[in-house]
Formats: C-alpha cells, structure tokens, sequence
C-alpha cells in the first residue's frame, strides 16, 4: 500500500451486502484513514505538518489547519472528513453505540465525496471544480 | 406471519427496554401489535409511549411525535419507568423543554436516583439540553462512589464551556428541532487521550439534507463563538455525525397508521 487512493480499493472490497456489526466498524475506521492519507497527498495537505509540542493529537491538528483557509470547497471537505473522524472514534472507542447500516452508507458516501475532492485538487489546471462537494 | 394485536401494552413496552435502534423488525412487530389499539382509542399512557418509541426506529417521526405528544397529556407521573422513557424520547426529537421538566420530575422524587439507570438518563438529558445548573443540581444528589454527573460537569469545565454550553446547545436546537430522529452526546476519549464531546444526530431524510444541517450548524456556532473571541476548538465540541434516517420498512405501512 502506497496512497490513499490504494486503502480506498480495499476499503471498497469490504463492502459486502449482508455484514455483521463488526465489519461496519472495520469499514468505517478504515474508510476514516483512506481521506485521513488523501488529504495529506493533496497539495494542500503535503503542507500540513504535526507538532509534537502540542497537546492534541494529530487528527486534531489536522482539522484544525484545514480550517484556515476561505477556500469554500475545503471547507466542505473539511467538514466532510470531520464527520467521517466522528464515526471513525464511535467505531473504534464506543462499542455501547452501535453502528447502523445507515450511518455505513452515509460514511461512504462521504468516502467518495472526498476521494472527488481529491482528484480536483490535485489537478487544479484541469478544472476549477464544482462549488460544492457533490 | 402477522403479529397478534395486544390487549395489554405493557407487554410491547417491556419488549422495548433496551431495543437497539436498528431492530427494525421489533419496532415493526410494536407497530403492529399497538396501531389496532391506537385506532380504537384504547392506547394508554405507557402504549403510546411504547407505540412512538417503535415508530421511531421504524422511521416514522409524524406518527411518534403524535403519540409522544398525546403521551405527554395523559401522562402518569407515577409511572416512572415509562416517563424515563418519554424523556429519552423527548430528547430524540429535539424537544428540549418537556425532555428537562420530565426529568426534573424524575430527579426530584426521593431516592429514585440511587438508581444508577434513571440516573443516567437524568444526566444524559442535563448534558445533552445543555442545563449546566441541572447537571449541577445532579451532582449534589449523585452517589460519590458513581459519579456520573461529576465526570460530566469536569469535561465541560476542562474544555472551557460550561458558560457556553447552554447557547451551544440551543443553536443546534433551533436547526435539527423539526427534523432530528435520534440524537445524543457522547463524552468518548480520542486518540491522544482527551475527552471530546460527539454529536450524533439522526434526521428525517424526506425533510433535510445530512450535509445541509451540518454546515447550517457549523456556520451557526462559528458566528457564536467567534463573536465571542474565545479560544475555542470546534474539534473538542461537537464532532458531528449526521445521519438521514427514513421509513426502512414499508411493510409496516400494511398496519395503517
């Protein structure tokens, strides 16, 4: 595994259609650390850099540089990769929560909305972009 | 096969103490079992709040908040376990109001709380309403050796909100309080070990977009809190996870509301 864009095949292939409790958790915290390492292979997130001297922790410092910015788009996917940290500590820390086939689909739904966000950003030539996430 | 109509309501409330929110098909059977007694006006106290609660999980919002709303005029103050749970109801909904005064209700009768469930609940509904006096009525009344409502009151007085946390939460309010299915905050500990708080907010999907709500509510309390010029962290506040939720089984449409 080199990228992000590598985690986000396997991440897919859990997908199955009838899963147990168990693997949703797998998929979300997974599918969290697919944009987490997308992200950081943006130009914008290869300018990110962790600060041990700090008290939070680096997904944390993560979002917090990636709201400094105007930029309306990134603000969307920041806001995207939020939720998606969200589900990712509930999967992995709250086992008293369980985790609904809908709240599933929403994370990867939200998977693939970054992974566009993506491949906009790293070809900032080729489009201007949309607006807003899709 | 079809559930048989009940004749004593109690029995489906029971059978929903502790229903996951994903089991439909239980909600689904409790839809069936009560709507003939909904439909005769034979649906007491503890039914209707049986019969929202599973209309509920089973995505129907219009038809539970009726009957969370009927429940609340027939309501039976000495019917605690039941009015436990229209409290958790209440705060499924968003409606903050009759969630606190219900609740006050509960933690105002004598020695209900050494009960570590209602307990709780009781601050469960103070954290998540945002009544930062109520929290600290509960920990004058809570057991020192569980201290639920402590733990509570010190994440929010270490994250430098207990002044705030009333408006933050009556910002988030005023934007899910027509639409919200389920919802809670969680106190759940990150990966470097701090308390944040998450938000977990269901929603009616015929109603409102998931991503809409949300940077409704980020904008809302970025205004807030930036007025303010405090340092404040929205990643230790209110991770989100919104969430669209819609009828999952038309099946239960076969019972007629």
């Amino acid at each position: 595994v080199n990228s992000g864009t590598d985690l986000f095949e396997d991440v897919k292939s859990l997908v199955a259609s009838e899963m147990e409790e168990a693997r949703r958790r797998t998929i979300l915290s997974r599918g969290y650390y697919t944009v987490y390492h997308g992200f950081l292979e943006t130009p914008c997130g290869q300018q990110f850099s962790f600060d041990k001297e700090k008290r939070v922790g680096i997904h944390a410092q993560l979002l917090d540089y990636l709201k400094q910015t105007s930029h309306d788009q990134q603000l969307q996917a920041r806001a995207v990769l939020k939720r998606m940290y969200a589900r990712r500590i509930l999967a992995d820390y709250n086992l008293s929560s369980t985790i609904t086939a809908n709240e599933l689909d929403a994370h990867l739904k939200d998977l693939d909305r970054l992974f566009s966000f993506f491949n906009t950003a790293s070809n900032p030539t080729t489009s201007a972009g949309p607006e807003r996430l899709p | 096969m079809m559930p048989i109509p009940v004749t004593r309501s109690d029995q489906v409330f029971n059978s929903l103490t502790n229903v996951d929110i994903e089991d439909v098909d239980t909600a689904v059977r409790s839809l069936f079992q009560l709507r003939p007694l909904a439909r005769q006006g034979k649906l007491d106290f503890t039914g209707r709040v049986a019969l929202a609660q599973a209309a509920l999980i089973a995505g129907y919002r219009d038809e539970a908040l009726a009957q969370i709303d009927a429940a609340y005029r027939v309501r039976e103050i000495g019917l605690l376990p039941v009015i436990d749970r229209l409290v958790m109801l209440f705060r499924y909904v968003a409606d903050r109001d009759r969630a606190v005064e219900l609740s006050r209700v509960i933690a105002e009768v004598p020695g209900v709380l050494k009960n570590k469930v209602p307990m709780i609940n009781c601050v469960l509904t103070a954290l998540w309403s945002g009544d930062v006096n109520y929290l600290t009525f509960l920990t004058s009344i809570e057991e020192s050796s569980e201290p639920y409502a402590m733990d509570v009151l010190t994440t929010l007085r270490d994250l430098g909100m207990l002044e705030h946390w009333n408006t933050h939460q009556q910002i988030i309010f005023n934007i899910v309080k027509n639409i919200q299915m389920h919802g809670e905050v969680l106190i759940v500990m990150d990966d470097s070990g701090r308390d944040i708080l998450i938000h977990r907010i269901f929603i009616d999907g015929t109603r409102a977009d998931p991503s809409d709500v949300e940077m409704k509510i980020e904008a809302a309390l970025d205004s807030y809190f930036e007025t303010l010029g405090s340092g404040y962290r929205d990643y230790d506040l209110r991770v989100m996870t919104l969430v669209s939720e819609s009828p999952r089984h038309i099946q239960a449409e076969g019972a007629g509301a």
